[in-house]
């Protein structure tokens, strides 16, 4: 068995794995992004996923929301092989990408119906769980108004209901909380750990905010350069690296020294459809 | 099924709601009419060949047509760009559905604004030949410009390398090049 080490198993878990991923490998050319990676997450547990920038997070988000297809492993989400019945899998998690993913000429409401259509819900218990979660995320006065006049704190919040629309059993939060306020970041994972308990959501994020992953996450897994460098529960991580900190421990594991990150793709389409804008 | 109505739906939506994109769309037929079929139409019929405006109209309302549906085309690369698609890459549904809910949904505005400009033209004095064909020719430009955006969909799916509009929009402009050159017959 290669890379048990690295199998997420601790004494954090004590359910059922819902995820489930084994010898994971992503290359891209003679670049590997994710290098047979191995970690399991119990069901209705808080997981966070830290890495350094490029350390393949968004990878391996991506693979397990089948955006992209593993060159090599297996995932397991809830109990559906991702690369065997995609569409099963797709059922079972909702998603917050690192980007806004709203179309911002509807309404927040149009944009909840247009998801729970597209995942088959039918009319009434739609119409019920929309207004239930809009209500959840206080945007239910706001029901009506065009996404594009929402802040930014507005569509992240408008985006996690939306994930929740079709009682996932996995929420993948890519960064959700990448440029909010103190304010907005606290009461989103408020909502979050109401959600963890009410409804047994299991939740898979990323962030670079390390207070904010020792605060929230019951387990926690480390990658760096494609590999999955630890795992566990915070206090774990702590007591292996000697730190009082998961930040401490963070930098303990990963080196201090600062990664180069390319313009993402997206930006950088961003950026200039914005200067198309302007020169027409 | 409800997945086909719904996407065409934000389509139809999404067109209704850009007030510029409904009459900026407009204004192009309407100076051809109004330019080339004043301005040639003495000169036209003074060579002794007819009527010019019966000559142009149907060539302003293909193009009307052809850029419509290409740009609607093209709003899947926006849909890229500000993420749009990947929500409906992520959902429980084949991407087949998907393709011909937006298909259906740019060829229905195209046809609409064909149609407007049908209208206009008519205003402007423009006689069809035959006015049993009139629905004939939207339901064949219906059904025509659904499978061209189809293409384009298809394009865009496969050619992942046509991330940015620009070269999008080459694309496109090769394509139109052979109807561009034939449009006044």
């Amino acid at each position: 068995m290669p890379n048990t080490q690295n199998s997420g198993i601790g004494p954090w878990v004590n359910n059922m794995p819902i995820i489930e991923v084994k010898n994971l490998t992503k290359k891209f050319g003679d670049l590997t992004a994710v290098g047979n990676i191995s970690f399991s997450v119990p069901e209705g547990k808080i997981f966070g996923f830290l890495g350094p920038n490029g350390a393949g997070k968004s990878t391996t988000i991506k693979m397990l929301t089948t955006l992209l297809t593993p060159t090599e492993g297996t995932l397991v989400l809830n109990g559906h092989n991702v690369a065997d019945d995609p569409r099963e899998a797709r059922r079972s998690f909702g998603i917050v990408f690192q980007d806004p993913s709203l179309d911002e000429e509807l309404t927040a409401y149009e944009n909840m119906e247009i998801h729970g259509v597209l995942y088959h819900m039918k009319k009434n218990i739609r119409r019920e769980r929309i207004a239930q979660l809009l209500d959840f995320v206080e945007l239910w006065d706001r029901k009506d108004s065009k996404v594009k006049e929402f802040s930014g704190g507005m569509k992240r919040r408008l985006e996690i209901a939306r994930g929740l629309l079709h009682h996932p059993k996995v929420l993948f939060l890519d960064e959700p909380t990448l440029g909010l306020d103190p304010q907005t970041r606290n009461h989103m994972w408020e909502y979050l750990r109401k959600l963890n308990e009410t409804e047994n959501i299991t939740i898979f994020f990323t962030t670079h905010y390390m207070e904010e992953a020792e605060r929230i996450a019951d387990g926690i897994a480390v990658i760096d350069h494609g590999q999955i460098i630890a795992s566990g529960a915070v206090e774990e991580l702590k007591q292996q690296t000697s730190t009082n900190s998961l930040e401490e421990a963070f930098l303990k594991l990963t080196g201090r020294n600062i990664r180069d990150e390319d313009v993402s793709k997206a930006d950088a389409m961003r950026m200039h459809h914005r200067a198309w804008r302007r020169n027409k | 099924m409800k997945i086909i109505y719904i996407l065409w739906l934000r389509q139809l939506k999404r067109y209704l709601r850009s007030k510029s994109r409904v009459f900026g769309s407009l204004a192009q037929p309407i100076f051809f009419l109004l330019a080339l079929g004043a301005g040639f139409g003495p000169v036209f019929s003074r060579a002794g060949a007819g009527d010019y405006i019966e000559f142009l109209v149907p060539g302003i309302i293909s193009m009307t047509i052809i850029f419509t549906s290409m740009f609607s085309g093209m709003e899947i690369i926006w849909d890229k760009q500000f993420g749009f698609l990947k929500e409906t890459l992520v959902a429980p549904v084949s991407r087949f559905n998907i393709m011909i809910g937006r298909t259906l949904g740019g060829a229905t505005i195209a046809t609409f604004q064909g149609t407007v400009v049908l209208f206009l033209s008519l205003i402007a004095g423009f006689h069809p030949m035959a006015w049993g064909l009139v629905p004939i020719a939207i339901s064949y430009v219906f059904v025509f410009f659904a499978f061209y955006r189809a293409w384009y969909g298809y394009c865009f799916q496969t050619g992942r390398h046509a991330r940015l509009s620009n070269d999008y929009e080459l694309f496109g402009y090769a394509d139109l090049f052979p109807f561009r050159r034939d449009l006044p017959t």
